[in-house]
């Protein structure tokens, strides 16, 4: 039971970034599609990531499969990921085999299946969001990274056309807003404008990584909501990424 | 042998003019924060304290406690040497900071003090030396040894004092080194030491399960006596205390997130030699800060005019940038970690807190601070349900205002304000 990826890096970050807020993680490997699924023992941040079978170079389950693995295990090997290899990741019974190949240099890593993993049952959020606003990953980078310093706690809000990020802290308070008018936001689909909801920064930044090497960012909110960053991969790939409301 | 002189007014240095509060109680004098090449905080204490060489020879004889120093200046090539008090006899007591507690300060720094270090330069990865060895027959002792120095001259500089390491006394250069009697290692020390398969961490942490007091641990650990036979080096003793904090506590950590959450709020204060220890332990999954407060008058804001408050924190997942408070942090954690294990039995959200007040002036090392919240956990808690109640009863046992004390917190701060996702849940896997 094999696959191999055409972005390694990709797969970098987004275990890098679920290493810092949970220990284990959960590999689905189904006949069309892969997940990786964990969520932060506080359950307050969620992560899946969806990998159709198209956006692999190669994938071949025999049947499905469930695997439990330390994500800090896990990002310490692909942490050696350049900007163009391939990751092969092969499965058996008690052991991983991931291989990172530019096409020149081929480098095989070996980490044994620790069935001792503690793991958090993983709920499945499915959630109506009445406002949706998309935006570059680059532009969501930026914003995050200029704000993330000032406060713990990141207000969102917004209307038709804007969407408004905040924050408040000791240091002061910082503002960043990213509007449809100005090219900002490549769209808005906003049902409930005037909504405001809080979250801690601090599970935001965490995404910062995955987020800069998306494609596009579908943010989506609404009062009292989680917050769910839908990333979007240039191989086709999804991430969605939820954090859970502050009550004020 | 020696004494201590107090000289006043000494300092030339406008210290007022070169130290913030803050940036002081942040660096400790290791990281020069204030743009300086030294630290002036350690040359104004070293210059009010003197140690004056009353007698000595060159060849000094003693019994180690066992102790021994591994300077971090040069590194890798770093200052290595027994340490000794010029008597011989039972001296374990001055190398062994769990009972150190309840003692005097002045009694402790009596004897800390009167320890002779002789140090040679040795490479990190030379362990494999003759001199290396007679220094870990010398460090991996369980009790303590008789030792021979033989001094190349009669060059003493100032005490060791440092946020880290328990204070030290004065140094010379060492030309040779005799242990004269037979060391005695104990069964767990002697297997990991003889162990060159076996990693450092895993080495830590058996030896920790074996009980074998923790500064022992990480005097073992600095003189490169543990890890698998490639990868052993010598660790200085600062950074090696706060290595075997982190290891231990780390390994703790992992079991307590397995444990139920505490059921209770649970709050513990002590107060001990001009410091008050706060610790409030909340129902919730493992989550820590360490929040310290330092006082006008006391080690890291001498000059200062407003309490410098600092602190760091860590999530459920722990925390991969070393912490902001340096290695209080890991002490403490150490403290609590193994209160919710073996005594508790819960996980919890963590917070506690130091205020350290005027006259509490000299560095002495983390030790105070592990010894200090294990004492902490020893007292019995008060109960509580709520945390506005816990807020109420700390008014006034606290120097600096409640209100004050939950701004710089993150953890009282953002308490039970984060619902969870399984609100929002329609089924699991």
């Amino acid at each position: 039971m094999s696959f191999t990826a055409p972005d390694a890096r990709v797969w970098s970050y987004v275990i890098e970034a679920t290493g810092k807020f949970s220990e284990s993680g959960v590999f689905v490997l189904k006949p069309d599609s892969l997940y990786v699924r964990a969520i932060d023992p506080s359950r307050t941040a969620m992560i899946e990531f969806y990998i159709p079978k198209e956006a692999f170079e190669s994938y071949e389950p025999v049947a499905e499969k469930t695997v439990y693995l330390s994500m800090e295990d896990l990002s310490k090997i692909l942490k050696s990921a350049g900007r163009s290899d391939k990751l092969t990741m092969s499965f058996s019974e008690d052991s991983i085999r991931i291989e990172f190949s530019d096409g020149v240099v081929t480098r095989m890593f070996k980490i044994p299946l620790r069935l001792e993993i503690a793991h958090e049952e993983i709920p499945s959020l499915e959630i109506e969001y009445p406002n949706k606003y998309v935006v570059s990953g680059d532009v969501l980078h930026e914003a995050l990274a200029s704000i993330e310093k000032v406060g713990d706690v990141l207000k969102v809000s917004g209307d038709e056309s804007t969407l408004k990020l905040e924050s408040v802290g000791d240091l002061g308070e910082a503002e960043v807003i990213l509007s449809l008018e100005r090219g900002v936001l490549r769209e808005a689909d906003v049902k409930n404008p005037g909504f405001e909801v809080s979250y801690s920064i601090d599970y935001l930044s965490y995404m910062k990584k995955p987020i800069k090497s998306s494609d596009e960012v579908v943010v989506m909110v609404g009062s009292d909501l989680p917050i769910c960053l839908e990333l979007r991969f240039p191989s086709g790939s999804k991430l969605s990424y939820y954090v859970a409301p502050r009550t004020e | 042998m020696l004494t201590l002189n107090t000289r006043v007014n000494v300092s030339n240095i406008r210290l007022e003019e070169l130290i913030r509060g803050e940036i002081c109680s942040l660096c400790r004098g290791s990281r020069y924060l204030c743009g300086l090449t030294y630290c002036p905080l350690l040359v104004e204490f070293y210059s009010r304290v003197s140690v004056k060489l009353v007698k000595f020879s060159d060849l000094i004889e003693g019994s180690s406690p066992p102790s021994v120093f591994v300077g971090r200046v040069g590194y890798p090539k770093v200052n290595v040497g027994p340490s000794l008090p010029p008597q011989v006899g039972d001296t374990k007591e001055y190398e062994l900071p769990e009972v150190w507690i309840g003692k005097s300060l002045e009694d402790i720094l009596v004897k800390r003090l009167s320890m002779v270090v002789g140090v040679t330069q040795v490479k990190v990865r030379d362990v494999g030396t003759n001199y290396v060895a007679k220094i870990q027959e010398l460090a991996l002792s369980e009790k303590p040894v008789d030792v021979e120095v033989l001094l190349d001259k009669k060059y003493f500089r100032k005490p060791l004092f440092g946020e880290e390491v328990p204070p030290f006394g004065p140094r010379a250069l060492l030309r040779d080194v005799r242990v004269v009697s037979n060391p005695y290692f104990g069964r767990p020390v002697e297997k990991v030491f003889g162990d060159t398969d076996l990693k450092a961490v895993e080495a830590v942490l058996l030896l920790y399960k074996e009980g074998v007091p923790v500064s022992r641990i990480q005097r073992i650990f600095s003189v490169g006596a543990l890890g698998k036979f490639t990868d052993r080096r010598l660790v200085p003793t600062r950074w090696s205390i706060t290595a075997v904090d982190d290891i231990i506590s780390r390994s703790l950590i992992k079991k307590v997130r397995g444990l139920p959450e505490l059921g209770e709020i649970l709050v513990y204060v002590r107060e001990y030699m001009k410091n008050l220890f706060v610790a409030v332990l909340l129902p919730g999954v493992w989550s820590y800060e360490w929040v310290e407060a330092w006082f006008p008058g006391s080690t890291w804001n001498p000059s200062g005019i407003r309490v410098a408050i600092g602190g760091d924190h860590e999530g459920p997942s722990g925390k991969s940038e070393y912490a902001l408070t340096g290695g209080c942090y890991y002490a403490a954690r150490l403290g609590v970690a193994e209160h919710l294990l073996h005594r508790l039995g819960r996980q919890a959200t963590v917070f506690l807190y130091r205020e350290i007040y005027e006259g509490f002036n000299i560095p002495i090392g983390v030790w105070f601070v592990r010894e200090n919240i294990r004492k902490l956990f020893e007292s019995r808690p008060a109960r509580f349900s709520d945390l506005n109640e816990v807020l109420g009863f700390l008014k006034g046992r606290t120097r600096v205002s409640v209100e004050e004390i939950v701004r710089y917190s993150y953890i009282l701060r953002n308490y039970g304000r984060v619902r969870t996702l399984d609100s929002f849940c329609r089924k699991s896997t």
